[in-house]
């Protein structure tokens, strides 16, 4: 279990439909990245939403956001952190 | 034969109530090809400069494209260009919906109106027939009521309609145009215009299908749309939430405006998000003509406010604009204020920012209880800001008066310093898109010719270190080949700012849904010009629609030099230049020299002078040779 971390994901947008929650506390490896994260929640959720998270030609297609900050999807999570993962808008 | 298009451009006198047809040649067409493109040709070649944009002389255009009428996703968008009543610049806004198309069937690519008639009609165009009609019966009433009223006296049921309310007769300044009552040609006051003119509405039915070069190609792009659609992340959140998903975004980030861009964040935000809408008071999402992405939110909610589905629902701008912008987070009385907004015809981001920027004037003592018919001005409000709307609309009093005008002007009346609380450029108030965290969309809000619009450019963030790569892939097309930071301004941005300017400038010229289209959505530009080529029969390509596209802003810049606008007029809002501050987050702000070096920069990249003037031998290589005697 030592090499375990735990970490807050923030459930918005798009995920809601697969996660039917407001918030989920997760036990993840440790050095896994938000890729990781998002490959144990397809995993997890079925396949129709690792089909909304990933593209066979792009690979991962959601923004992460990791303690209110934009980060890149090879962000290694740490103890403690609170995440989202939303789906990439820029505009109105 | 055309191919696409009809090849028939209807004048209109209201003064004189006579109606022509003038029938361009196919270089005309493949010249300037519809929406803003012509519009600018029209304003610049029929009106005369510094003439009233409330008179006579003002000239409005309405345009579909070559393209329109193609039975695909995003193709059903038109034009409106005008000299705008809140700039006295140029201005082109586009709706999507019903109407475009119907143009199209009903036998024109684009309508010159100009004159004022001397009592309230609409125009009727059946066919290729044109009648102008009176319309004493249906001015005054709200726009949903008038369109009923309109298709019961034509006995057309699925007439449609670009249609004013009594914002646009009392000439509220950022008055609107709707049709179907829900989809607005938001900006700038071309609703104000219309209703000088006494033109209530410009009705088409139409039943005749313009001919295409190949309608199997055509039908394989529309079953490519509907089959892919849903595997593009922003197309696929479009669809499930509407741009009111952008909220969840902008209130995780704290990049949200709120009460006049003085902050980035308000306590429960997520409340007027997409999902909370979802969870809510959505019915569901409604489509464009032809269009399968169905972003349009329809909402409906109990008392006290009984909002009326007819008038659609809150989208992005409106939910920050009425929302955060005033401080306020409950999404059923935001839906109340688009409600009204839409029955009146106003445009939703100018009404809520001429407020906030009302209500902290009042705050800091520079509007008083006498100027406000002893009103309290203040934020969080819901009361007020539907009072405030209808005050507006109906040009209610010395406070309604004066927000009607919107912020520039109320600010010049108001005096006192007023000036740094109005949140605008050129007069138009800036949508709720922050530029101190994204320079480019600041690029477009200081240069663009409208004023404060966000859809000039792609935003920033799209292609920035944390952009998905499908966006950062798809824009390479363009030569758009690195990934830049959202808030650095330097000629890399500059260059991107160049680029991406011309491709929404082609976008709005052929009037297409930005929101189906590449860099960010499913089509690619291979389908587009692919597209292109199955509905015109002309050999098109990417380089072609980029030149429309600089064209139409270099005729839009020309208006406005023609009009006296020059290198002062490209500025940002002081506020723009004060820190945002975050709790967690870097502070934001833009560097004012930086910033104008990047502008400095951007026009010579553009080939224009230090006033902004395109120069000869740009106008001449874009075959705009004809306007070089308009600004010189």
């Amino acid at each position: 279990m030592g090499n375990m971390i735990k970490i807050t994901l923030e459930i918005r947008s798009g995920l809601k439909e697969y996660v039917q929650t407001e918030v989920l506390d997760i036990s993840i490896q440790n050095g896994s990245s938000f890729v990781d994260l998002a490959n144990w929640l397809s995993k997890t959720y079925g396949d129709a939403l690792a089909d909304v998270l990933f593209s066979k030609k792009y690979g991962f297609l959601w923004l992460c956001v990791k303690n209110r900050k934009r980060v890149l999807p090879e962000e290694i999570l740490e103890e403690g952190d609170r995440v989202m993962l939303l789906p990439p808008l820029a505009g109105g | 034969m055309p191919l696409g298009y009809n090849g028939k451009i209807l004048h209109v006198d209201l003064t004189t109530s006579k109606h022509w047809i003038e029938e361009p040649d196919e270089v005309f067409y493949r010249t300037y090809m519809g929406g803003g493109c012509i519009g600018a040709y029209y304003l610049l070649k029929e009106m005369k400069p510094y003439v009233d944009p409330l008179g006579p002389d003002n000239v409005i255009v309405f345009a579909v494209s070559i393209l329109t009428g193609a039975p695909l996703a995003g193709f059903s968008r038109h034009s409106v260009a005008t000299k705008s009543p809140l700039t006295n610049a140029y201005l082109d806004s586009e709706a999507g919906g019903f109407w475009a198309p119907e143009l199209k069937f009903s036998g024109f690519d684009a309508i010159v109106v100009k004159g004022i008639a001397s009592k309230p009609v609409y125009l009727y165009i059946h066919d290729g027939e044109v009648a102008i009609r009176d319309a004493q019966q249906v001015w005054g009433k709200v726009t949903g009521e008038a369109q009923e009223l309109i298709r019961k006296e034509l006995d057309e049921p699925k007439a449609r309609m670009l249609m004013i309310g009594p914002g646009g007769e009392n000439l509220v300044k950022y008055a609107c145009i709707l049709n179907e009552c829900k989809h607005a040609n938001g900006r700038g006051g071309a609703g104000a215009v219309m209703g000088s003119k006494n033109l209530k509405a410009v009705v088409c039915r139409g039943t005749k299908k313009p001919e295409f070069h190949d309608n199997a190609r055509i039908l394989e792009h529309a079953k490519w749309f509907g089959d892919n659609f849903m595997k593009n992340p922003a197309n696929k959140s479009g669809h499930d939430f509407g741009s009111a998903d952008y909220v969840s975004h902008q209130v995780e980030l704290e990049e949200f405006p709120t009460k006049n861009f003085k902050f980035g964040s308000i306590k429960n935000g997520e409340e007027l998000s997409g999902t909370y809408m979802a969870e809510t008071i959505l019915e569901k999402g409604e489509r464009c003509w032809a269009c399968q992405v169905a972003c349009k939110r329809v909402v409906k909610t109990g008392a006290p406010y009984n909002v009326d589905p007819q008038y659609g629902g809150p989208e992005y701008e409106t939910l920050a604009a009425f929302g955060s912008n005033l401080g306020i987070t409950n999404i059923e009385y935001v839906a109340k204020a688009n409600e009204l907004c839409q029955k009146y015809s106003i445009d939703t981001i100018s009404a809520g920012m001429t407020i906030s920027f009302a209500i902290e004037c009042f705050e800091n003592g520079i509007l008083k209880k006498d100027d406000t018919e002893g009103i309290e001005l203040e934020y969080g409000n819901e009361a007020l800001v539907l009072d405030l709307i209808e005050r507006i609309a109906f040009r209610k009093g010395k406070l309604g008066n004066l927000l009607a005008e919107g912020s520039k002007k109320a600010s010049e009346m108001i005096g006192g310093g007023s000036d740094r609380y109005a949140i605008h450029t050129k007069g138009m108030e800036l949508a709720l898109h922050d530029p101190r965290v994204k320079t480019g969309v600041g690029l477009g809000y200081a240069c663009s010719p409208v004023g404060g619009d966000h859809v000039v450019v792609e935003h920033d963030n799209d292609f920035d270190e944390f952009a998905p790569k499908i966006f950062v892939e798809q824009v390479k097309p363009l030569g758009l080949l690195r990934r830049i930071n959202s808030k650095y301004i330097g000629p890399e941005k500059v260059r991107n700012f160049v680029y991406l300017q011309n491709h929404f400038s082609f976008m709005d010229s052929l009037t297409l849904c930005v929101l189906t289209f590449a860099p960010v959505r499913s089509f690619t530009m291979k389908h587009l010009i692919d597209i292109m080529d199955a509905i015109t029969g002309w050999e098109n390509s990417l380089w072609e629609v980029m030149k429309l596209g600089e064209r139409r802003v270099n005729l839009a810049k020309a208006f406005n030099i023609r009009e006296g606008f020059g290198r002062k007029d490209d500025i940002l809002p002081v506020r723009m230049y004060e820190y945002l501050k975050k709790s967690n987050l870097e502070d934001a702000r833009i560097d004012k020299e930086e910033f104008n070096a990047a502008i400095d920069l951007l026009y010579e990249m553009m080939n224009w002078d230090s006033e902004g003037r395109p120069r000869k031998a740009k106008l001449h290589e874009l075959d705009l040779g004809w306007v070089i005697g308009e600004i010189y």
